[in-house]
């Protein structure tokens, strides 16, 4: 599959050197449109790249959820979970649980400790912007972005001045409940936006229980969430712009047993958390320099109530420096400079305390080749405590067919540094190996997107991609003796597969319209080389939880102050076991909500909402051993002014 | 151009939609049903903890193939999470699942259930089981937590537990010498212990404990009546996890004799010790695996064996009674299918099958 990426590579490149020595003049730019997100970086120069956000509507409708469930019902992601309110993690493009980084604010928020983000503690109403970017990305967004990216964005600043100002109360099946309050207030050039919210949930729902042949209650599955979220924002004058941001969440997962155990479950997890952030970004004459440092401390207690408390620190300090420089009409530099620096205090590391410094240069290129066809040059080089981690290039080409229609390709190579479990971990039975190296990957796309307005009350768009991705040295623990387990770069990956999505507004008349949304991932990952140390009967096999089909959408329909909305996800077959020889069985969920807008005046509003989730009763698994509950109702109430 | 578009948009969400229908439809995948059995063996997959995926697998001795899965295609559910034994006794199955808490119980001939004793039977994480009389069975269990050791006396007519028998750390495998049950209490949740208790079947009380060397796990009786215990020995980690030699002990093989340890054999390295102590169908021949091999003994034997007769790493091991077979159960790991092997009983390899995930021993 590599030859695949280089030879596509070459083509890409060719059909560049082609059109660069073709190039004429021109005056149009109408093919470079922004990406509605702060990031420059995605905005500009992810050309090629398939970015898509997700919609507005959607958080709205996920407001008092968190990010794993917004993205399993409304993304074209694979969110892979240990059932409502477990530990959820995101794979994009048929690669792990590790290889789709989690950005907020431009932010990796992956753990150093074991390389990924339990999306069930992110709250969505603390999000006003999700994008997924498909596809490889490490030239811009370094390791761990090897399947893409979710990027967050906490954007509440008010419009104008004055309060504003939300609240939300929610209750729902199960002891689910949910209570948030976000306000702001903006003064000329000051602004400043807080918010809290408190949650809980018991997740007791009824079962069939498959393993014990009887209807029980799941035990010990709750939750109890409560955070805060402050921003602040200062612009001394019309160049410059300052803003602080801090999130701090504090978690109590209670952490059920896989269905078919027997006994009690009492084991639970603490999560508590804080992030800050500091930006500060000045709009030049020809040029956007931004510059940020962030503190990210997570601490995390785990406690199986059997054997003594399990707890780990970690800390982390990314700061980052880039400029945008626009050359001219057609060309547009950019340039970054990030350094991270990570540390984790964790009982199984022994007496060691690994520390991590990470300094990355990263440059991209953006020029209009010829009319209608641009392209993206990006690079990026990282020095890892001094030394030289893989050289991560990109090129990204769009060409505009018509208006309408768009073709896009991108090769990019990506990379993801081992976990500090990986390397430091120590315990009976299982040690770290500090001689791994990182993975490394290629991957390749083309696609065709197309967006327009065939008449004044319809607005449609789709794009079809076709991707390759290949991972080598894929990092997997094995056993190395009768009784040691240890991580090796283990096997090379092969993703592959077509995704289709639609986009339709249809207004029917001032009263009544309707929206649509749907996609289809055909995905298949394999195993194409097994080194020495893994098992060569997985050669060739489909990596588990990564379904073959997937396929996700929702319409909703105004009319007047009501909105009607039906979503639908389909998960197909999943091979539990790597040899595949174990499936977890196919499923389709329906959910339907009725909003009613009720506007008091002009400033004032409040949002009724009721949701039946599952609406068709199935009963099925998101993981082997973990249930999802039935059909089970959700009534929120939301008082708004001035939003 | 813009009339065209709908038909584009709307013919690329037809093709999405009917490759999702047929992604619906059902594949046409039907289960393996096994004959019922004739002659053969049970293969036990303990799957891997917390993953549900413990199965077991039929050996065949006349078609010589192996049918995995066979508890639920028989019995239409999944076996469980983590199987840790099963014996054969009276024409019955009995299947350990340990941490499903219970003990589900089959016919030795076409699998079907016939009763599934769990927490409210009074089990509540089941180790190894052994047949007493018609009336009567003695699992060994570790209690909630591994806070409870146990022998549970089973009412093989109700299958209930009738009876707990407090035992020391970790409660293992079991044997039957005469109206003497040996218990090897194998040591673990951070708590090593050194003992073999003597459990007298007819009153059902712990009449002796016999300290033997640390961390005894599995036992076996030979042709003469004399007991074989191996011990894995106590490792004991530095603070960096390192093994500590000095404060170490390592493991061994020992025999009793009227309730005395009568030799005992230490393994040349401390942090490997044997395990999987079995005996062949006469009495007289002992395989264990010991550092990633399986070494053989004979029962007149007085020193620790040198080398392996198979330098294989084995997580489960067993030997066909009826023909002296060795068969060793392979583990790549816990994500994936074992291997299950059958030797000759000079170690010459005859022939592999997948199994289920991590093959952690036989029933006959």
């Amino acid at each position: 599959m590599r030859r695949w990426n280089t030879i596509w590579l070459f083509v890409l490149g060719g059909l560049m050197a082609w059109s660069a020595s073709a190039q004429q003049n021109t005056d149009s730019l109408q093919v470079l449109e922004e990406v509605h997100i702060t990031d420059t970086r995605l905005g500009m120069f992810a050309t090629g790249d398939k970015v898509e956000p997700v919609s507005q509507y959607a958080i709205g409708e996920m407001d008092y959820t968190n990010l794993a469930e917004l993205l399993m019902k409304y993304a074209a992601i694979n969110v892979r979970s240990y059932g409502i309110s477990g530990l959820s993690t995101a794979s994009l493009r048929g690669t792990g649980s590790n290889h789709t980084a989690v950005f907020w604010e431009g932010i990796n928020l992956q753990s150093s400790m074991n390389g990924s983000l339990d999306l069930t503690l992110v709250p969505v109403s603390f999000m006003d912007e999700v994008s997924l970017q498909f596809g490889a990305t490490g030239s811009l967004f370094g390791s761990g972005t090897m399947g893409g990216a979710i990027h967050l964005a906490s954007e509440g600043l008010p419009k104008s001045d004055g309060w504003n100002g939300r609240f939300y109360q929610q209750v729902g099946n199960f002891g689910n409940r949910y209570t948030g309050l976000n306000t702001g207030f903006r003064k000329e050039r000051f602004a400043v936006k807080v918010r809290g919210f408190t949650s809980q949930a018991d997740n007791n729902f009824p079962f069939f229980n498959i393993y014990n042949n009887r209807l029980e209650n799941r035990q010990n599955a709750g939750i109890d969430q409560q955070g805060l979220l402050a921003e602040s924002y200062f612009s001394p004058n019309n160049q410059h712009d300052i803003s602080l941001k801090y999130w701090f969440q504090d978690n109590l997962v209670h952490v059920p047993n896989v269905a078919a155990a027997g006994g009690e479950a009492r084991a639970i997890q603490a999560d508590v958390f804080h992030r800050a952030i500091l930006q500060w970004q000045r709009q030049g004459r020809n040029d956007v320099l931004k510059a940020h440092t962030a503190f990210i401390y997570h601490d995390l207690i785990y406690d199986d109530k059997i054997t003594s408390p399990s707890v780990s620190q970690s800390a982390s300090w990314v700061t980052e420096i880039e400029n945008t420089y626009y050359l001219n009409k057609e060309n547009w530099l950019y340039a970054g400079l990030n350094h991270t620096y990570e540390t984790a205090n964790v009982e199984n590391y022994g007496a060691h305390q690994p520390q991590r410094n990470r300094i990355a240069l990263f440059l991209s290129y953006r020029t209009l080749l010829i009319n209608k066809l641009e392209a993206s040059l990006g690079m990026r080089e990282t020095l890892i405590d001094g030394e030289l981690s893989p050289f991560l290039p990109s090129l990204g080409l769009n060409y505009a067919l018509t208006k309408s229609w768009k073709l896009k390709s991108k090769v990019a190579r990506s990379y993801r540094i081992p976990t500090f479990n990986d390397l430091y971990w120590v315990g009976a039975g299982g040690l770290g190996n500090r001689s791994l190296q990182p993975e490394t990957g290629w991957s390749s796309e083309l696609g065709i997107q197309a967006s327009g307005q065939p008449s004044d009350r319809l607005k449609a768009s789709g794009e079809a991609t076709i991707f390759s991705n290949s991972i080598d040295q894929w990092i997997g623990w094995v056993p190395v003796t009768a009784s040691l387990w240890s991580p090796i770069n283990v096997e090379q990956v092969w993703a592959r597969g077509a995704e289709v999505s639609g986009n339709m507004q249809y207004q029917l008349t001032h009263k009544l319209s309707a929206q649509l949304w749907g996609n289809y991932t055909y995905t298949k990952s394999t195993k194409e080389k097994i080194n020495e140390g893994g098992s060569p009967t997985e050669l060739h096999k489909q990596l588990i939880y990564t379904p073959y089909h997937q396929f996700k959408a929702s319409a909703n329909i105004s009319y007047q102050q009501f909105v009607l909305g039906y979503s639908h996800l389909f998960i197909g077959d999943q091979f539990v076991t790597s040899s595949n020889h174990l499936i977890l069985p196919y499923y389709n969920i329906g959910d339907i909500s009725l909003t009613y807008h009720w506007n008091i005046n002009s400033k004032h509003q409040v949002l009724i909402n009721g949701k039946l989730n599952n609406a068709f009763n199935k009963d099925y698994e998101v993981r082997r051993g973990y249930p999802m509950p039935g059909r089970n109702y959700h009534i929120s109430i939301i008082y708004q002014f001035n939003q | 151009m813009k009339k065209y578009y709908l038909q584009y948009l709307l013919f690329g969400l037809s093709v999405a939609f009917s490759v999702f229908l047929s992604a619906c439809s059902d594949d046409g995948m039907t289960p393996e049903v096994p004959v019922a059995a004739q002659d053969g063996y049970f293969i036990i997959n303990e799957g891997a903890f917390g993953n549900a995926n413990t199965t077991l697998s039929y050996y065949d001795r006349l078609q010589d193939s192996v049918i995995n899965n066979i508890f639920s295609s028989v019995n239409g559910r999944p076996l469980g999470d983590q199987t840790q034994s099963m014996s054969v006794f009276n024409d019955l199955g009995f299947i350990l699942v340990q941490n499903s808490a219970k003990i589900e119980v089959i016919n030795r001939d076409d699998f079907t259930s016939v009763a599934t004793m769990g927490t409210e039977e009074g089990i509540v994480s089941p180790r190894y089981f052994l047949g007493i009389n018609n009336d009567k069975a003695y699992v060994s269990d570790w209690g909630m937590g591994g806070t409870n050791f146990t022998v549970k006396v089973i009412d093989l007519n109700t299958y209930e537990v009738i009876k707990n028998i407090p035992t020391g750390q970790c409660a293992n495998k079991l044997a039957l010498q005469g109206n003497q049950v040996y218990v090897a209490n194998s040591g673990g949740y951070n708590k090593p212990d050194s003992t073999v208790m003597v459990i007298n079947t007819q009153t059902d009380a712990v009449t002796d404990t016999l300290v033997v060397g640390d961390n005894p796990s599995s036992l076996v009786v030979d042709a003469n009546g004399n007991i074989w215990v191996a011990g894995g020995g106590n490792v004991v980690y530095n603070d960096d996890w390192s093994v500590n030699e000095a404060e170490s002990t390592p493991g061994f093989i020992a025999k009793i004799t009227n309730n005395e340890v009568a030799l005992k054999m230490e393994a040349p390295e401390v942090s490997s010790g044997p395990g999987n102590l079995v005996i062949n169908s006469d009495g007289s021949t002992l395989y264990f695996t010991y550092a990633g091999g399986v070494y053989e003994m004979s029962i007149n034997d007085t020193a620790f064996p040198t080398t392996p007769l198979i330098e294989k790493n084995f997580y489960g091991l067993g030997v066909d009674p009826l023909t002296g077979e060795i068969l060793g159960g392979e583990v790549p790991n816990y994500n994936d299918n074992g291997t299950f092997y059958r030797y000759t009983s000079s170690g010459e390899l005859i022939d592999s099958y997948m199994v289920g995930i991590a093959p952690n021993g036989f029933a006959f």
